[in-house]
C-alpha cells in the first residue's frame, strides 16, 4: 500500500560524561545505569521482537557522543554489571520482604526478573557492546543513526565563538565514524537549538539535516508554505526538519499527555525514599541519601499523594490505546493536509530518548505498539535520511532562533542560577583557539596535553549542566564538573605558558577524562 | 531615541535592583508604556501612570515569584533522566584555587553579549587594571556606561546608553527591537568626552511574532493544520503568572 503519510519518530539518547574512576560508586553513574536499564536495553529488546515477528520498524536515533563514549568504556561496562548484580540483590530482598503480598510481590518479582533480562542481554547477548547493538539495526536499515555536538552543547550560546562550535562538529563525527564506520548524515540540534546562519557550520561537514520547533520555522523567512508538513531547505542546501506540535504536546506535556495517564506507573514513588534507610542500606552506595532505586509500587493516580498501587497489566492495556489514539490522530491529521501538498504530509516527532520506559515506563510498550498497529494503516514510519533521499529538494526558507527549552529561545542555560559560568566558558574556548594557533605542530608529551586541553574545554561546553542549575537539580555536581573542566584547562594553559608539563597529573586525567580518544586539538586553529 | 535605563536590569531583575517604583515614576508616559507593552501586560488605553506602575511592579514581582517556585520544582521532563541526587563535589584533581571560578577575572577589557531571548541579552564586560587605573575612578560616580547600538532597520545607528557601577561586570539588556542587529561597547567618559574601551561582536536579536502569515488559501489551512499560527508567547496562567519569560513550543 502507498503511503499517504509519513510518520518520522527521532529519539535523542544522550546523557552528559559522568564517569569518573576515583569514586568507586559515583551516584551520577547512576544515571548512565538507570538509561541503559530503563531505556536503550528496552529499545534494543523492542527492536528484536519486531524483527522476529516481521514487523517493519524505522526509526531515527541520535546517540551523542559523551554517551557512545560511556558505551565503549570498560570500566563503566564493569560498574554497570556491578549494578545490576546489586539491583538483583534489592530484588530478591523486596521479593522476600514482600512474598506473600499478592499486589507487591509481584511487583518486585517483576523488575527482578527485567534487572536479571538486563544481565543477560548486556553481558551474553549484546557482549557489553550497546554501540554494537544499535548498530546492527542500523545497518539493516532499519534505524538511523545522527550524531550530534560532542558534549551535547546548545549551539546559540556559541555563536561568537566558531572554533568551538567547529571542535564540536568535528569531534562527533570523528566518534560517530569511529564507532559506526559511517559519515553521518544527520545532526540533532541539541535541544533542538538553532539560529540563523547554524547551517553554515553544518554543511561543509556533509552534514544534511537537522531537526527544528514548530515556532523556529514559523517565525523563519518566509514562513513554510507547507506548514510542519514538510522540511525547509536553508539556502545552502541544508534541510531542516520541523516538529509536530500536536505529536509533541501528546507525549511530553507533563499535564496532558500520555504519560501522566493516572494508571501508568509513578516516577516518583520509590522505595528509596519510601523505605527507611535500613531496609535498602545494603543495596545503595554508602554515605548516600535517598535516591532513586527503581523500585517504584505504585501508579500516577492523580496529583496526590495517596496512590494506587500499580498494575502492569492495567498500565500496558493502557500502552496500547494511547499507540492506537496517537496513531488515529497523526492519520486524521496527515489525510487533512495530504490533499493540499505535493507529496505526502510528513510528520516529525522527536523526543528525548530517555523519556521512553526511565521516566515513563510504559514508553518502550508505546512505541513498540506504535509499530505494531501502524501495519496496514495508510501510515508509514520513516527515517530522516529516507525522506531527505525521496525529497531532497524543499522550499527554501530559514527559520529563526529558537529551541524547545521552555520560553522557546536561550533563557534555560543562561539565567540567573547559571549565567556566570558564560565568561569563564568562552575564555577557555579562546584559549584554546590561542594554543591550537601557537603550537600547531606538536607531537609526543605536549599534543597529548594539548588533545586534553581541548577535552576539558568540550566538556565545559555540555548544556548539561546549566540546565541541572536552571532546575535545581544536581546543582553542586554540575557546578564541580564545570569547575574541574575549566580548572585543568586553566592548569594547562598555565603549564604551556611556563613550559612546564607535570607528566604524572597529565596521565591521571587522561584516564578520569578519557572520553574521544580520536580527537585532535588542531580542530580547534582559528577559523577567521 | 533615548531608551528608558529602567529597562535594563541586573541579573537579579527580579528583585527589582534597578527596576523600583521611583524609577518608574520618572520616567514619561509613553516610555512607561512602551515598558509594559513589552512586558504583555495588555493595560487599557489611558490608564492612570500610577496604576501602570503598579501592574509593572506587580509583574516583576510575580515573575520573581514564580522564579523561585521553578527553581524548587524539576522544570522539564528533560532533565528527569539525571534521577539520581547527589551533593557531593567531586574531588578536582586541578587542585584548589584560591579564587573561585565564579570570581576569576582575566585582566583585559572586553565586553562580550549573549542573546537571550527577543527581549533580553546578556552582556559581560572586564576592565584590565591599566584601564581602570588610567580611568582615575575613584568613587561609584558612574562614569561608565554600555552603549547599545542599533546596526539596522529603520533605526539603524540608533543608541541608548546604560550607566553602569565600577563594580559591576554583567546586565542584562532589554533589546527594545527584536528581529535587529546590535552591538554594545562598553565605554566611559572622562574630561567632558566619551571614549569607547570595548566593543562586542553585532549580534541578531530574534523575532518574537510572525509576519506575512497568509490569511487565506491552502497555506493558512497547513499552517492551522501544524498548530502554526499560534506564535504568540503563552499568556500566563493563574499557576504560572510569568509575563516575560514563557512563550510557545
Amino acid at each position: 500500500m502507498k503511503a499517504r503519510s509519513y510518520l518520522a519518530l527521532v529519539l535523542n539518547a544522550h546523557l552528559p560524561f559522568v564517569r569518573n574512576p576515583g569514586v568507586a560508586k559515583l551516584l551520577e553513574e547512576r544515571w548512565y545505569f538507570e538509561a541503559v536499564s530503563e531505556t536503550y536495553l528496552p529499545l534494543l529488546r523492542m527492536f528484536r521482537s519486531l524483527e522476529e515477528d516481521s514487523i517493519p520498524f524505522k526509526l531515527t536515533l541520535s546517540l551523542s557522543p559523551t554517551l557512545c563514549s560511556m558505551f565503549r568504556d570498560s570500566l563503566l561496562s564493569e560498574r554497570y554489571l556491578a549494578y545490576l548484580d546489586s539491583q538483583i540483590a534489592l530484588g530478591e530482598h523486596e521479593a522476600i520482604r514482600l512474598g506473600s503480598d499478592r499486589t507487591f510481590g509481584a511487583l518486585a518479582s517483576m523488575y527482578l526478573e527485567r534487572y536479571r533480562l538486563d544481565r543477560r542481554d548486556f553481558a551474553d547477548i549484546h557482549s557489553k557492546d550497546i554501540a554494537g547493538a544499535f548498530d546492527f539495526y542500523y545497518k539493516r536499515g532499519r534505524i538511523e543513526l545522527l550524531t550530534t555536538a560532542a558534549t551535547h552543547s546548545f549551539l546559540p550560546h556559541f555563536r561568537s565563538q566558531p572554533e568551538a562550535m567547529a571542535s564540536q562538529v568535528e569531534t562527533a563525527i570523528i566518534t560517530h565514524r569511529s564507532l559506526f564506520g559511517k559519515q553521518p548524515a544527520g545532526f540533532w540540534l541539541p535541544h533542538l537549538g538553532w539560529y540563523p546562519g547554524l547551517e553554515l557550520l553544518l554543511k561543509p561537514y556533509n552534514l544534511h539535516y537537522g531537526v527544528v520547533t514548530t515556532r523556529g520555522a514559523m517565525l523563519g523567512e518566509p514562513v513554510p508554505r507547507f506548514g510542519s508538513f514538510a522540511p525547509v531547505q536553508c539556502p545552502n542546501g541544508f534541510t531542516v526538519f520541523i516538529r509536530d506540535a500536536a505529536a509533541t504536546e501528546s507525549v511530553w506535556s507533563d499535564a496532558t499527555g500520555y504519560p501522566s495517564d493516572p494508571c501508568y506507573r509513578d516516577f516518583y514513588r520509590d522505595i528509596g525514599f519510601d523505605l527507611p534507610r535500613s531496609e535498602i542500606a545494603n543495596f545503595v552506595p554508602e554515605g548516600s541519601g535517598s535516591l532513586y532505586t527503581a523500585y517504584k509500587y505504585w501508579a500516577v493516580t492523580g496529583r496526590t499523594n495517596d496512590k494506587r498501587p500499580y498494575d502492569p497489566i492495567v498500565a500496558s492495556a493502557k500502552a496500547v490505546e494511547h499507540a492506537q489514539h496517537f496513531l488515529g490522530e497523526r492519520l486524521a491529521m496527515g489525510m487533512a493536509a495530504a490533499p493540499l501538498l505535493d507529496r505526502p504530509p510528513l510528520m516529525v516527532c522527536p523526543y528525548d530518548a530517555e523519556l521512553f520506559g526511565h521516566w515513563w515506563f510504559e514508553g518502550t510498550q508505546w512505541l513498540e505498539a506504535l509499530f505494531r498497529n501502524a501495519k496496514d494503516r495508510e501510515l508509514s514510519f520513516i527515517t530522516l535520511g529516507e525522506y531527505h533521499h525521496l525529497y531532497p529538494e524543499n522550499q527554501i526558507a530559514t527559520p529563526e532562533y529558537s529551541s524547545w527549552g521552555d520560553g522557546g529561545y536561550g533563557e534555560v542555560w543562561l539565567d540567573g542560577s547559571n549565567d556566570w559560568i558564560w565568561r569563564h566558558i568562552m575564555k577557555a574556548c579562546e584559549r584554546m583557539t590561542e594554543l591550537a594557533e601557537r603550537f600547531p605542530d606538536e607531537s609526543g608529551l605536549r599534543e597529548r596535553i594539548l588533545n586534553q586541553a581541548a577535552r576539558e574545554v568540550l566538556l565545559s561546553m555540555a548544556s548539561d549542566w546549566p540546565l541541572l542549575m536552571k532546575s535545581g537539580r544536581s546543582t553542586t555536581f554540575a557546578r564541580s564538573r564545570i569547575e574541574d573542566s575549566l580548572g585543568n584547562f586553566s592548569r594547562i594553559y598555565d603549564m604551556l605558558s611556563a613550559n612546564t608539563v607535570s607528566t604524572e597529573w597529565l596521565t591521571r586525567l587522561e584516564k578520569r577524562n578519557n572520553l574521544f580518544p580520536e580527537l585532535n586539538y588542531r580542530m580547534f586553529r582559528s577559523k577567521r | 531615541m533615548n531608551f528608558p535605563h529602567s529597562l535594563t536590569t541586573h541579573d537579579q531583575a527580579f528583585q527589582n535592583v534597578a527596576v523600583d517604583a521611583e524609577t518608574l515614576a520618572s520616567l514619561v508616559d509613553d516610555d512607561l508604556r512602551a515598558i509594559a507593552d513589552r512586558m504583555g501586560l495588555g493595560l487599557p488605553l489611558g490608564l492612570d501612570r500610577i496604576f501602570v506602575v503598579e501592574e509593572i511592579l506587580d509583574a516583576i514581582e510575580d515573575d520573581r515569584i514564580e522564579r523561585d517556585r521553578a527553581g524548587k520544582a524539576p522544570l522539564y521532563n528533560e532533565d528527569s533522566k539525571y534521577s539520581s541526587v547527589d551533593e557531593l563535589p567531586i574531588e578536582s584533581l586541578a587542585g584548589k584555587s584560591s579564587v573561585s571560578i565564579a570570581d576569576k577575572r582575566y585582566n583585559e577589557t572586553t565586553i562580550k553579549a549573549l542573546v537571550r531571548d527577543p527581549s533580553w541579552t546578556f552582556a559581560f564586560w572586564e576592565l584590565s587594571e591599566l584601564d581602570f587605573d588610567s580611568l582615575g575612578i575613584e568613587d561609584d560616580e558612574p562614569r561608565l556606561f554600555l552603549r547599545v547600538t542599533q546596526m539596522d532597520g529603520a533605526e539603524r545607528q540608533s543608541s541608548f546608553d546604560i550607566p553602569i557601577n565600577p563594580n559591576d561586570s554583567q546586565w542584562y539588556i532589554n533589546i527594545p527591537n527584536p528581529g535587529s542587529r546590535y552591538r554594545i561597547d562598553l565605554g566611559a567618559r572622562t574630561g567632558g568626552k566619551s571614549k569607547v574601551l570595548a566593543r562586542s561582536g553585532d549580534f541578531f536579536v530574534p523575532r518574537q511574532h510572525g509576519e506575512f502569515l497568509p490569511t487565506e488559501g491552502k497555506g493558512q489551512t497547513l499552517l492551522e493544520l501544524s498548530d502554526m499560527l499560534d506564535t504568540e508567547p503563552e499568556p500566563p496562567d493563574e499557576d504560572n503568572p510569568s509575563r516575560i519569560l514563557r512563550a510557545g513550543a
